[in-house]
């Protein structure tokens, strides 16, 4: 007995000392219980932890946190509620790009604030971007190819890029370009320098602070939530609808019930079918559109010599049904015309998509000399079971052609280094628009990100790869246009890459609600909702 | 001498007497025949189940009616078929499961009881560290690392409840070995094999079997719960954890949740009627403290 | 000394268990374009230490352990035990209140289902009792929140709150007492709304087994001449139940109450999953499924010591309620 109670009472204290140690650092959540004005919600099943993304230059460029950071942090540019292809002013009141496109300079507002009221100039700019890439986590390829970020007076911002890049006026709008108080978060350990990936410590500090110059600022973060609160100093000319934005982590499940009892609150991750079930209910405004995200399909030379034979691949090309693709994926889904999607400079139409042709299929498997062929459907279990659903699809209707497809689906952390280590043999994956330009999707290209994926090295497809680089180059939209339309021409006929489609997206608001407008760069703009 | 012998086969005698009595009761009975009921869907499955519960047909979520007994789900199949040919992967898996653990939780288990002294003291520190865990916690990381799948969830299932098996029967042979009789039997010169397969295996079977029960119903909860966290089964295969999982993504649709789970709670009650059953004609002591966690 | 073989077994175990996972997880953590950038990779791994060798990497972790520092999440980037103090309370709330409702319930009907053996009342017990033991916490946390949040509205849906009540200030991070502590009586109420239906969904499991297990120790201690005489004697049958029958049956009870804290914990990561219920049951699904080793280990420590606590405190309470025990 005694001896007991002695190892009890250090293991109490030792679990005591544990927490209490722990508590130390924990914020405590502030008590306010009155709230002066209204409160939003917005739902969304969120893949983890928002206390990681608090700080944009590390955790910004994620689907789910984005839609804060663009409330937080103003970027140099932005574009109009519901648009993608002109970029408009904020930070920056206007811009020049060099006739090579390599050059670009961009004049900064003189009167725009901080939250905590220092006013933004040149050198937060610099030190925002400099920081990005020397921390060189996440977000560290939207300045690829940037040889030159300085700040040349107190109020021009210079960058220079090593090729011609006519997308910069389109990748500085993220959010995870938003610019920084310089100074405030130098005095809480961040650092722009060369060695920042070691020496930069502000990651606790921006857990419970936000430094941008954005319509709302953080309050409060946790897993299951973050906080929003209006900034009262906001410099812009709208100032900011609610008095709280409350951003929650919530499954998609629960999603649904829940919005059919609340006011003020949006649901972002219903599936098509789940918004469908709501269009019924008089309180709700359900828009469905479809998503700039592609679901594609690629056959991996790497691991199966056969989509090294463009007749097989072809046999899965023609092969695949992709209206029943399309039907599974939710309203407003539409089949991928090319790896651009429909929404960008460059995509080709749904009249030149790849029409399904199981006699054309099963012509072009004789073809390819290879009888019976079996091949294994890897992907990534979705939370929807959106990509179970187009699995189980795409076996069945190659079936019909001749081929043997066995699923397999893992989740993420076990099948997303499969796809990237290019093991998945035949694969179905995603790609969301790190910024909405179709020089994003060189990435399919041979040798190029998702090329090596498939094993599609550099070399494979010289006539593709050229024109790729000419797309690429190209400085003005009209001819970009034609050779992005071209280029996916030649993709859907000679590369392993398979264009599905572009699921369903719904946003589901109670319909007191105005400007829930979706945004393929940051989702919802939270500052532009308002009330009736 | 002789009274102490007749004292010790008397209670095991009582309890298996105790058996036919314990079928008297009505739950034993509904027990038995759901259980059996069951395991006659996962062998006839392919022949009675009305259509193949993979094939997606046209008509996406169906309420049950006459052309589907239980309605069809988000792809066209019918959830009828589906969760008969759900026995097939439920059942065979936990009886695999719990024929694991106890072939390992018993050999551990009898021989810490048998030979005792440090044997024991290893294998029950083990057992109480496995216990210390919880199951899920364990399972998850176990199938996190060797990634999903049914057979990998058995893996770590096994992994978790050997314990439970090893702590019962260790206790069984240590309280057999220092009974009278087999002390007595000793003294006479009987060998060590006889002591075990005459004295302790007799005295140990019976609350096993009873341990059995309970264990597959509790295997194919834990089982289901690695399937409905996207650990255990994979898509298309129809197994009801998964099965709910995806149920729960479509509220509207009821049926497609609900169904997969009445066949779960039927099953592990049938296995649980029937284990409290058997448990009462034993001794309920030793069952007891080995299954509290 | 069973804490700090504990804390290797654990440390070892997910340790190797881990690293057999041939991924790695810079790559699996990383965003799509990181990962496949070399320096982004290799500053990933230098951070978590993941480029020294595996024992030097258990070496620098159990040094770390001895000063309470259990490492920083991969996932949250933040350090384990910043995160287990933020989702600890959470769980708490959910466990304690479940586990007081399993305890109530489970030994009354416990004793009533022995006093009334085999007659149609124990029967109609064996029933509940047995399908609370049988029904998957997933299930029916789905099929509660469906009827009691979506059909009937008796409940508030997900979380600790609703959206719009801000928590009351922090003093133990379990919102019903802070609230109260506070003076925020609409808070504890829509604290205690949303507690009820997850907490009831937890406590079904165990109330069974406390029923069951109740049932058989009353029965046994029925059978004693001491409850015999305590009735011939005219004592009231509440008496004889309460100070005789269930005090000498307390022992066995208690074991499996202590034991049955193994389940609160396999039942939060589903519950606490469905009902977006911020505690460490959602926190352990999430690092298990990313391989957050640092996470793993720091949950699996902390539910294993609490687990030791609570089978210590049993075993004092045995002294308490057992005269022999006392004696010996």
């Amino acid at each position: 007995m005694q001896r007991r109670t002695t190892l009890l009472i250090a293991i109490l204290s030792g679990v005591g000392l544990l927490l209490g140690a722990a508590c130390g650092n924990s914020a405590s959540p502030s008590s306010t219980s009155s709230a002066a004005a209204k409160t939003l919600v917005v739902d969304d099943a969120y893949t983890w932890d928002f206390s990681k993304d608090t700080d944009p230059s590390r955790g910004g460029v994620d689907f789910d946190a984005d839609p804060f950071f663009h409330a937080i942090y103003d970027s140099l540019l932005t574009f109009k509620l519901g648009d993608s292809a002109t970029p408009i002013p904020l930070v920056a009141e206007s811009y020049t790009a060099s006739a090579d496109a390599k050059t670009f300079t961009f004049k900064i507002r003189k009167d725009v604030k901080f939250a905590d009221g220092t006013a933004l100039n040149a050198r937060d700019v610099e030190f925002t971007y400099n920081r990005l890439l020397n921390l060189h986590d996440n977000p560290v390829y939207l300045l690829d190819g940037i040889t030159s970020m300085k700040a040349t007076d107190d109020y021009t911002f210079v960058l220079v890029s090593s090729v011609a890049n006519p997308a910069i006026p389109f990748i500085v709008t993220n959010p995870a370009l938003g610019i920084i108080n310089s100074k405030l978060l130098t005095a809480h350990g961040g650092s722009a320098a060369t060695d920042a990936a070691k020496t930069d410590t502000a990651h606790d500090f921006l857990g419970t602070t936000s430094v941008g110059s954005g319509p709302y600022t953080m309050a409060s973060v946790n897993t299951s939530q973050v906080v929003l609160k209006a900034n009262a100093k906001y410099w812009g000319p709208d100032k900011p609808n609610f008095g709280t934005v409350i951003f929650r982590n919530v499954a998609a499940a629960t999603q649904l019930i829940e919005i059919q009892k609340a006011s003020n609150q949006i649901e972002l991750s219903l599936s098509g079918d789940q918004a469908a079930s709501l269009k019924g209910n008089s309180k709700l405004t359900v828009t469905s559109f479809t998503s700039p995200n592609i679901t594609f399909a690629f056959c991996n030379q790497k691991t199966v010599p056969a989509c090294g034979n463009v007749h097989f691949v072809n046999a899965i090309r023609y092969g695949i049904d992709y209206q029943s693709l399309v039907s599974v994926a939710g309203a407003g889904a539409a089949q991928a015309p090319g790896v651009v999607p429909t929404q960008f400079l460059g995509a080709l139409t749904q009249a030149q998509a790849v029409k399904r042709d199981v006699a054309k299929a099963k012509s072009e498997l004789q073809a390819s000399g290879i009888a019976n062929p079996t091949i294994q459907l890897d992907y990534t279990i979705s939370s929807t079971g959106l990509n179970d659903s187009l699995a189980a699809k795409i076996k069945a209707n190659l079936a019909d052609v001749g081929i043997t497809a066995n699923l397999n689906g893992q989740p993420s952390s076990i099948a997303t280094p499969n796809y990237r280590g290019a093991k998945y043999q035949l694969g179905l994956a995603g790609w969301a628009p790190d910024y909405p330009d179709p020089n994003d999707y060189q990435a399919f290209l041979p040798g190029q990100l998702v090329g090596k994926r498939a094993g599609w090295l550099t070399g494979a497809a010289p006539a593709i790869e050229d024109l790729g680089a000419r797309a690429g180059a190209a400085a003005d939209n009209a001819t970009r246009g034609k050779l992005y339309q071209q280029l996916q021409t030649l993709l859907n006929q000679e590369s392993p890459m398979l264009p599905l489609i572009q699921p369903g997206q719904s946003v589901v608001g109670t319909n007191n609600l105005t400007n829930v407008i979706y945004s393929p760069v940051w989702y919802l703009d939270l500052a532009a909702i308002g009330t009736h | 001498m002789s009274a102490a012998v007749i004292n010790s086969n008397n209670r095991l005698t009582t309890a298996w007497r105790r058996i036919p009595g314990a079928w008297r009761q009505p739950l034993t009975v509904v027990g038995l025949v759901l259980a059996a009921s069951w395991l006659v869907v996962a062998l006839l499955a392919p022949w009675i189940s009305p259509q193949d519960p993979l094939a997606q047909g046209p008509a996406l979520y169906q309420a049950p009616s006459a052309a589907h007994l239980l309605g069809t789900d988000e792809l066209g199949r019918d959830v009828f078929s589906r969760v008969l040919w759900g026995a097939r992967i439920s059942i065979p898996l936990a009886m695999l499961l719990v024929s694991l653990a106890f072939t390992i939780g018993g050999t551990l288990g009898g021989l810490a009881g048998y030979l005792g002294g440090w044997v024991d003291e290893v294998v029950m520190r083990g057992a109480d560290f496995v216990f210390a865990v919880p199951t899920i916690l364990l399972a998850m990381a176990v199938v996190a690392a060797l990634g999903p799948g049914l057979f990998h969830a058995v893996l770590a299932v096994v992994l978790v409840s050997w314990p439970g098996i090893a702590r019962v029967v260790r206790g069984l042979v240590r309280t057999t070995m220092e009974s009278e009789y087999v002390a007595v039997g000793r003294l006479l010169g009987s060998p060590t094999h006889r002591a075990l397969t005459v004295d302790v295996l007799p005295n140990v079977a019976g609350p096993v079997i009873v341990l059995a029960a309970l264990e597959i119903g509790n295997a194919i909860l834990l089982l289901s719960a690695l399937s409905f966290l996207g650990l255990g089964a994979r898509p298309p295969d129809a197994e009801w954890g998964s099965m709910v999982s995806t149920g729960a993504q479509h509220f509207e649709a009821w049926w497609i949740g609900v169904f997969p789970g009445v066949a779960i709670v039927s099953i592990v009650l049938a296995f649980n009627f029937l284990g409290d059953s058997l448990r009462d004609a034993f001794d309920p002591k030793a069952i007891i403290k080995a299954r509290g966690a | 000394m069973a804490l700090v073989f504990l804390c290797l077994g654990v440390s070892v175990m997910a340790f190797v268990l881990t690293h057999i996972v041939p991924n790695d997880p810079a790559v699996a953590n990383l965003g799509d374009r990181a990962s496949s950038d070399p320096v982004a990779v290799r500053l990933y791994r230098e951070h978590f230490g993941l480029d020294k060798p595996l024992p030097v990497q258990y070496v620098v972790y159990l040094g770390n352990l001895l000063h309470g520092d259990l490492g920083e999440s991969e996932q949250s980037r933040r350090a384990v035990r910043t995160d287990l103090a933020e989702y600890i309370p959470a769980t708490a709330e959910l466990a304690i209140t479940s586990m007081v409702l399993a305890c109530l319930l489970g030994i009354t009907l416990g004793v009533i289902a022995a006093l009334r053996r085999n007659r149609l009342t124990d029967q109609v017990l064996r029933v509940v009792s047995l399908g609370g033991m049988s029904t998957p916490q997933f299930w029916l946390a789905l099929v509660a929140l469906y009827v009691f949040f979506y059909q009937l509205s008796w409940v508030p849906g997900s979380g600790r709150l609703d959206a719009a009540v801000l928590p009351p200030p922090h003093l133990t991070g379990l919102f019903t007492i802070d609230s109260l502590a506070a003076g925020q009586f609409d808070v504890f109420v829509n604290s205690v709304q949303h507690l009820i239906l997850p907490a009831c969904v937890l406590a079904a499991f165990n109330m069974g087994l406390f029923t069951r297990f109740t049932r058989s120790a009353v029965l046994e201690v029925l059978e004693n001449d001491y409850v015999r005489t305590a009735r011939a004697k005219g004592l009231p049958e509440l008496t004889v139940v309460f100070r005789h029958v269930l005090r000498a049956a307390s022992p066995p009870i208690l074991t499996v109450v202590g034991l049955a804290f193994g389940n609160v914990m396999t039942g939060t990561v589903l519950v606490e999953n469905i009902f977006s219920w911020p505690g460490i049951g959602q926190y352990s699904y999430r690092s298990a499924t990313a391989l957050d080793l640092p996470a793993i280990v720091g949950v699996m420590l902390f539910v294993a010591i609490v687990y030791i606590l609570v089978n210590m405190v049993v075993d004092i309470l045995y002294g308490v309620v057992d005269p022999r025990i006392r004696l010996a």
